[in-house]
C-alpha cells in the first residue's frame, strides 16, 4: 500500500505524540519502582537487623545472668 | 515521588505528576527558544510539535545554547560534555524524525536515573544567575563566605539577580528556601538557623532553574560533581559564566593543603577555564590564575579573561562591649589554624619574647584547621602559665572589638589570595605584621604594617618585639592605619557587578 505523504507525516506526528505519553509512563512507573525497591531494601535491612541483634542480644543477656 | 503500596499498579496520580510537569517544561523551553505558545493546547501532540520545534532550531541554531536548554529542561539534569557530545553526534547520524525519538528515549533514561522529572522549570532569560550553594547551605564563615555575604546582598537589593543553590543530587540549579536566603541575604541580622539537614530537599516540588542567555556568577568555589555540569554550562549553553578568583593555593602550594593535589579544585579550575571572565581578589591572585589559563591554553581552546578587581573592608561593627581589660599589651591572630596560616611561628617567637620577658597576650581568633601541633603547641605553653588563648566561632562584633583593642595584630601567612585580617586590622586602627609578598605586601604597602619574611623566624620575633618596645613606631604605624580610606564592600560590589555584566569584548 502506497501512503500519501500528508498520511505518513500524519502517522509521524502520532508517533512522536505517543513518545511522549511513553516517556511520561516510562519515567514515572520506572521511578516509582525504584521508590518501592528503596523501601523494600530499607525494610529488609530492619528486619535482618533485628533477626541479627535480637539473638545477640539474648546471648550477651545470658552470659551477663551467668 | 509519592510512596506506593506494594504490589498494586503504579499510581495514576504519579503519571499526571510526571507527565504535567513535562508539558509544562517543554512549553517553558518552547517560548524560550521559538516564541509564545498556544495557549490552552496541552496535548501530547501539541508537547511534540513545540519539542520538535526546539530541536529544529537547535540545528539551525549552530551553536549549542539550544540543545543544551532542550536537554537540561526535558531531562532536569543539566548535561555534561558527555551528553553534550553524545546528543550532537546522534542528530549527525539519524534523520530528523528518527533523532526526535532517540532524544526523547534518551532523555527518559538521565530523568528516571538523575534527574526530578515531577518538577517544572523556570528559566532565567537575559539576567542574572549567582550560585551561593554553600552559603546558603552551611553556616560556615570564614573568607569565601564573608566575600559572598557582604556582596551578594548588595546586588540583590536594587538589581535583577536570581539567587541559586544545587538541588539535592546537584544536577540543575533551584531557588532558595527562607532560612537558605537568611544565610545568604540576613547573615548576622537574623538569629543564625542550624544547617539543616535537607532530607526533604529529594522531595522538593519548586521549580528547577534553566539559564539561558544569563550571567552566571560562581562567587564560591563548587564541588566536584557540580563542576562538571559548570563545566559544560560554559562551554555549550548561551550563557556567560563569571567567577571570583580567590587564589590557586591547592594548585600552586598543595603542600600546604590536607589533601594535596586535591582533585576536586583541578575540576574547578577545568569548570571555570570555560568562564568568560575570572575576577582576581589581588594583584597576587590575579598573577595565579592568569598564569595557570597561560599555561593550559598551550594546549588551546578558550581560556577566560582574568582581570584584578581588589576585594574591601569595612571598619566593622561599633562596639558597646569591649573584651577584657588586661594590665598587659594584646598581640592578636586571626585566622583558622592549619599550617599555611604559620601560627607555629608565632608561637615560638612569643615563648622567645616571653622568656626574653617581655609581657603581652595572645589571642588567637579563628575556627580549628587541620592538625599541624598547634592546639598541642598551645596547651604546652599555657601549662607553662604563658598567657595565651584561642578563640572559636566569636561573632563579628567580637572579632572587630578584638581588632580595636589589641596594640597590634600578626598574620605572617605563607600563602594568601587575599588576606582579609591584614585591611581588617588596619581599617580598625591596629598595626598589623604580615608577609613580605603577594597578596599581604599588596595590601601593607599602603601603610599601618611592618613586612617580614614568614619563613624567618628570627624576622618574625624582631618585628614583634619592636612593636612591643618601641612606641613611636607604634604610633606612626597607628596614623598611617587612620590616614587610610578603606575600600569599602559596596565599592567592591559595584565593580564586581559592572565587570560581570559587561559586555563581551568584540
Amino acid at each position: 500500500m502506497v501512503q500519501s505523504p500528508e498520511r505518513a507525516s500524519d502517522s509521524i506526528d502520532d508517533l512522536k505524540a505517543e513518545q511522549i505519553r511513553l516517556w511520561t509512563e516510562y519515567v514515572a512507573d520506572t521511578r516509582e519502582a525504584i521508590d518501592e525497591n528503596r523501601q523494600l531494601v530499607l525494610d529488609l535491612k530492619q528486619t535482618l537487623s533485628w533477626r541479627v541483634t535480637r539473638p545477640l542480644r539474648a546471648v550477651r543477656g545470658a552470659g551477663r545472668a551467668r | 515521588m509519592g510512596r506506593v503500596v506494594r504490589g498494586r499498579r503504579p499510581d495514576l496520580n504519579t503519571r499526571e505528576r510526571v507527565g504535567q510537569a513535562l508539558h509544562q517544561r517543554i512549553r517553558a523551553l518552547y517560548e524560550v527558544v521559538v516564541g509564545p505558545a498556544a495557549l490552552a493546547d496541552d496535548s501530547d501532540a501539541s508537547a511534540a510539535r513545540m519539542l520538535q520545534e526546539v530541536l529544529d532550531e537547535a540545528e539551525r541554531d549552530g551553536g549549542s545554547g539550544v540543545l543544551w536548554a532542550a536537554i537540561a529542561a526535558v531531562s532536569t539534569v543539566y548535561p555534561d560534555e558527555t551528553r553534550m557530545l553524545e546528543a550532537q553526534r546522534a542528530r549527525h547520524s539519524m534523520s530528523r524524525d528518527r533523532y526526535f525519538l532517540w532524544f526523547l528515549s534518551w532523555s527518559a533514561r538521565i530523568a528516571t536515573l538523575e534527574g526530578s522529572p515531577w518538577r517544572p522549570v523556570q528559566f532565567v532569560v537575559d539576567s542574572v544567575l549567582v550560585d551561593v550553594d554553600r552559603c546558603a547551605r552551611y553556616n560556615r564563615h570564614t573568607g569565601i563566605q564573608r566575600v559572598v555575604r557582604e556582596t551578594i546582598p548588595r546586588w540583590y537589593g536594587n538589581r535583577s539577580v536570581t539567587l541559586a543553590r544545587w538541588d539535592f543530587e546537584s544536577h540543575a540549579y533551584e531557588s532558595l528556601p527562607p532560612e537558605d536566603e537568611d544565610r545568604v541575604l540576613r547573615w548576622g541580622q537574623v538569629p543564625k538557623q542550624s544547617e539543616a539537614l535537607h532530607l526533604d530537599d529529594e522531595h522538593r516540588e519548586e521549580p528547577l532553574f534553566v539559564p539561558h542567555r544569563s550571567r552566571v556568577v560562581l562567587p564560591e568555589v563548587a564541588s566536584h560533581e557540580q563542576n562538571r555540569l559548570i563545566q559544560a554550562l560554559g562551554r555549550y549553553s548561551s550563557n556567560r559564566v563569571a567567577a571570583i578568583g580567590y587564589d590557586c593555593i591547592p594548585l600552586t602550594s598543595p603542600d600546604m593543603m590536607p589533601r594535596p593535589g586535591g582533585t576536586e579544585f583541578l575540576s574547578y579550575m577545568a569548570a571555570i577555564r570555560e568562564a568568560e571572565l575570572v575576577a582576581g581578589i589581588s594583584v597576587a591572585a590575579t598573577a595565579e590564575f592568569r598564569g595557570y589559563f597561560q599555561a593550559v591554553a598551550a594546549q588551546g581552546g578558550h581560556v577566560p579573561t582574568v582581570i584584578e578587581c581588589e576585594l574591601a573592608v569595612d571598619a566593622g561593627p561599633a562596639s558597646n562591649s569591649s573584651t577584657p581589660d588586661h594590665a598587659d599589651p594584646t598581640i592578636v591572630v586571626v585566622g583558622s589554624h592549619e599550617p599555611r596560616k604559620n601560627h607555629l611561628a608565632i608561637l615560638h617567637a612569643s615563648e622567645r619574647l616571653w622568656r626574653e620577658g617581655l609581657r603581652f597576650r595572645l589571642d588567637f581568633y579563628g575556627s580549628p584547621g587541620f592538625s599541624d601541633g598547634f592546639d598541642e603547641q598551645v596547651h604546652l605553653l599555657a601549662k607553662r602559665g604563658r598567657p595565651v588563648a584561642v578563640h572559636v566561632g566569636v561573632d563579628d562584633t567580637t572579632l572587630w572589638a578584638a581588632y580595636r583593642s589589641a596594640r597590634f595584630s600578626v598574620f605572617p601567612s605563607l600563602h594568601e589570595g587575599y588576606g582579609l585580617p591584614v585591611s581588617e586590622s588596619i581599617a580598625s586602627g591596629t598595626p598589623v605584621v604580615t608577609t613580605d609578598y603577594g597578596s599581604t605586601r599588596e595590601i601593607a604597602e599602603r601603610g599601618g604594617a611592618l613586612t617580614i619574611d614568614p619563613r624567618d623566624d628570627a624576622a618574625l620575633e624582631d618585628a614583634m618585639k619592636r612593636l612591643l618596645v618601641d612606641d613611636a613606631l607604634l604610633d606612626r604605624l597607628r596614623q598611617e592605619c587612620a590616614s587610610l580610606v578603606p575600600r569599602s564592600w559596596q565599592q567592591y560590589a559595584d565593580e564586581l557587578w559592572d565587570l560581570v555584566t559587561r559586555e563581551a569584548a568584540a
